[in-house]
């Protein structure tokens, strides 16, 4: 029942809707950025000694540049957005009150807010990926996908994987993905059960998610780096590797999850001891 | 009550949850290797080391020069390439440190100071690198077991991408193509400031134009030291020694830590090749 009304609300708020479009519309700037880049290289010769050619350029290097670049900066304001409005949206209405004044637990209450956030995060994951491989299949045309070192920062090596071996790297990037997805989410939720407007929660968790975002990418910071959980955002790209290294995976992807269940266990603690007014 | 109790229990779970999942994380070191450290070298093995002696406002310091013989003399190279010794005087009284086994072959690089190649034992000839003449020294090696090598001494153009790609990638296309049959060399500071592999730097805006060159010698030669860390200050790769892979097979190589002195800001690079 509260499942229900949960997902009742996630489909009046738009908010998915919304995360489409903007998908969307990211995704044709990026293919309208890889034909201008594309161009560009053909027409000026930019460079004498050059390794691309002209079967690097596919649809699933497509795939993955858009997937990489949406899943860092696009999709973590979404998936903040799912997690923030969640509790202080209730709060902001005035309906969390109304809720709990049933009997309800706020231990259910919380848990069926989680899973309508997190079904929501991993459906904006899949549907980046699909519409991402699907505009590289229509427009550019699939291949074989080859990673050379320094793009992406994915490889320090020349990494050739066949089409089919490449699409099921893609599928096994997701679970790994809506992992690093958790820990955005889980942190809005916290900031959440603190602030009582949507909107600051919002604000304040894209902020922090960009702040530390920047600090693990600048060398200043290099120390910090192994205890900010933006560090591992894109640990899935190690599956695009040929031989794959699974144990860093597995760690990436442990720590991630213990940055989400610690943000999770604050925000229900935090939520499950304050009086609501 | 029990609605409290049950909400202590699924909080107190969360926890635990984080706290495995850390302890999971984190029991295993990070990634990366640890810090290179050369070991005596093997029977049978060329000892390649190349190392921008300048410091980050000029050349060779007069004072470092003794420090720099040390440290040859403990990494026992069998071929050095230097970049920014400040004169000729310099690499004259390093060759009197090493000791007469040494020979050495050496040009004016732009900017006035001498790109050096210091070979022990065997014999040197230099040759011309047309297209990169102001950047790059390249030097025929017989070494004292009779094997020969092809090898280039670069010190690429510090600002321009574009510049880089012309030096580096004429250098190395002469090579293949002067010396198709011999072993390859190509070592010294190509300024190329990559991040190759889940490392970062938002300093750079033009690093994917640096992607162009190194892939183009990535392609030809095998890049020795890959994934063995930085080089210079601040955390960037940018000393490399590539080598022909159908000649040489590497048997260990990275940049070694601790050797700079005074306004120093690159470590020297060791690579140990062994021919097929």
């Amino acid at each position: 029942m509260i499942l229900r009304l949960e997902m009742l609300k996630i489909q009046r708020s738009r908010r998915p809707h919304l995360a489409g479009v903007a998908i969307l519309l990211f995704l044709g700037l990026m293919l309208l950025g890889f034909y201008t880049y594309a161009t560009n290289e053909q027409g000026a010769a930019d460079f004498r000694y050059t390794f691309e050619n002209r079967s690097y350029f596919n649809g699933l290097t497509f795939a993955l540049y858009a997937f990489y670049f949406g899943f860092l900066l696009i999709l973590p304001i979404f998936a903040v957005t799912e997690g923030g409005a969640q509790v202080a949206g209730e709060t902001a209405a005035g309906t969390l009150l109304l809720l709990l004044s049933r009997p309800l637990s706020r231990t259910r209450l919380f848990l069926s807010k989680l899973a309508m956030a997190s079904s929501v995060t991993v459906a904006l994951v899949v549907t980046l990926l699909l519409t991402a491989m699907g505009v590289g299949l229509l427009v550019v045309g699939w291949g074989d996908l080859d990673l050379y070192p320094g793009v992406l920062q994915m490889t320090d090596r020349h990494q050739h994987l066949p089409q089919g071996e490449a699409i099921g790297r893609f599928a096994l990037a997701v679970p790994f993905a809506c992992i690093a997805l958790s820990v955005p989410l889980a942190l809005s939720m916290f900031v959440g059960t603190w602030l009582r407007s949507p909107i600051n929660t919002v604000g304040a968790s894209m902020a922090l998610y960009l702040v530390l975002y920047v600090i693990s990418e600048i060398h200043f910071f290099a120390e910090l780096r192994p205890w900010l959980f933006t560090s591992y955002m894109a640990y899935w790209r190690e599956l695009f590797q040929e031989e794959i290294a699974w144990s860093s995976v597995w760690s990436d992807a442990a720590r991630l999850l213990g940055f989400a269940f610690l943000f999770l266990a604050l925000a229900f603690r935090r939520f499950r001891l304050r009086e609501e007014t | 009550m029990t609605v409290r109790r049950t909400g202590l229990r699924f909080e107190l779970l969360l926890f635990l949850l984080a706290a495995a999942f850390f302890a999971l994380g984190y029991a295993r070191p990070g990634g990366g290797p640890g810090p290179f450290e050369p070991g005596p070298r093997a029977a049978g093995v060329l000892r390649v080391l190349t190392w921008n002696v300048g410091q980050s406002d000029g050349s060779l310091a007069a004072d470092d020069v003794m420090h720099v013989a040390t440290v040859i003399r403990q990494l026992e190279p069998d071929l050095c390439f230097l970049q920014e010794v400040a004169n000729t005087r310099q690499i004259q009284k390093l060759l009197r440190d090493l000791g007469p086994e040494w020979t050495h072959s050496s040009k004016r690089e732009r900017g006035g100071s001498q790109l050096a190649v210091l070979a022990r034992g065997g014999w040197l000839v230099s040759f011309h690198v047309p297209a990169a003449r102001a950047v790059a020294h390249g030097v025929r090696l017989r070494t004292s077991n009779g094997r020969t090598v092809s090898a280039i001494g670069l010190h690429a153009d510090t600002f321009s991408s574009r510049k880089r790609n012309e030096q580096i990638g004429s250098a190395v296309e002469f090579l293949s193509r002067r010396h198709p049959d011999t072993a390859k060399i190509v070592a010294g500071d190509l300024n190329l400031d990559l991040d190759l592999d889940k490392r970062r730097d938002l300093f750079s805006d033009d690093s994917y134009l640096d992607v162009e060159t190194y892939n183009f010698v990535a392609d030809r030669l095998v890049d020795t030291a890959q994934g063995r860390g930085s080089t210079a200050e601040p955390d960037r790769r940018l000393d490399y020694i590539f080598a022909s892979p159908a000649h040489f097979e590497v048997v260990a190589a990275g940049p070694v830590a601790g050797q700079r002195r005074g306004a120093m800001d690159h470590d020297p690079v060791v690579a140990d090749l062994r021919f097929r």
